[in-house]
């Protein structure tokens, strides 16, 4: 799972709009305290503890009519999810655990146990951040940002 | 503002093992696999033989699919891929009888076994 560009190099390249990778304190001790959890649960299969947990992928893409964002969730329901917005930028953050089929003996497991997620998203200062709206489908999150128009004054001239 | 052609969807098509969880439950096995993007047409499975084969590809998630507007790429980390995996199933299915959902990006393939790979429960007369 490679990732081409760093959102940070690009936001080098793009100085109107800006997109980082954030783990919140908050969410990396929920995340220790989950895994301790996890460690004891004798459910879990070992194998499933060592896969590196690559975290959901984002790609960022500017209209002219708004910032949207595409992030990649397979299994997430909209519960999962929460979007808020802090200090003028987008804070995503979620968990979904891809729950074993009832009844089922695990042969053989290649996908993470759960996945989570916690990125903020800065935007220029044309974002309309509470415009934001957001939609998942088939394992893909939509969210798009509306961009507001700058204002135009016009400055009559006068003769004199 | 500097704007640029949107990509072809095709542009850029890699391809990648599909990462898979197996399962078996009494009368049946179940393979489940994480398509995000994916949509129905773009995705095939096969059964030959013993061998089950799942193919499936995802364009790239860009804003423009059937719309007039041009968007140009912030930063890309998921890019238009094509997955694909075989297998080699060790235990007899029936190959009539197999289903698949596609839900929230996540396929599940049910296999039901062969009527001589289920165990039985033979009742003491």
């Amino acid at each position: 799972m490679h990732r081409p560009l760093s959102p940070s190099l690009l936001r080098r390249r793009d100085p109107f709009f800006g997109a980082f990778d954030q783990l919140f304190a908050q969410a990396a001790a929920q995340a220790q305290a989950q895994a301790q959890a996890q460690a004891q649960d004798p459910r879990r299969d070992p194998r499933r503890e060592l896969r590196p947990a690559g975290g959901p992928r984002v790609n960022g893409y500017r209209t002219d009519e708004a910032y949207v964002l595409v992030v990649e969730l397979p299994g997430f329901s909209t519960e999962d999810l929460e979007l808020k917005i802090e200090d003028g930028t987008l804070l995503l953050s979620g968990q979904a655990r891809l729950a074993p089929p009832d009844q089922a003996r695990a042969l053989h497991l290649e996908r993470p146990g759960s996945i989570r997620l916690a990125r903020r998203f800065s935007f220029a200062e044309d974002a309309d951040l509470p415009a934001t709206t957001a939609r998942l489908k088939d394992g893909l999150l939509t969210l798009t940002v509306p961009r507001t128009r700058p204002a135009v004054h016009t400055i009559p001239v006068q003769a004199g | 503002m500097h704007t640029s052609p949107a990509p072809s969807p095709t542009s850029g098509l890699s391809t990648a093992a599909l990462p898979i969880d197996l399962y078996e439950q009494e009368a049946a096995l179940l393979l489940v696999a994480s398509l995000p993007g994916v949509s129905r047409e773009d995705l095939e499975i096969q059964l030959e033989g013993e061998h089950l084969s799942i193919s499936a590809t995802r364009h790239e998630p860009a804003p423009t699919a059937g719309e007039d507007v041009v968007a140009t790429p912030i930063f890309r980390e998921l890019d238009a891929v094509r997955w694909t995996r075989t297998l080699r199933l060790r235990t007899p299915v029936q190959a009539d009888a197999i289903t698949a959902t596609l839900e929230a990006g996540v396929l599940t393939v049910t296999l039901p076994k062969a009527e001589q790979a289920r165990a039985r429960t033979i009742p003491v007369t």
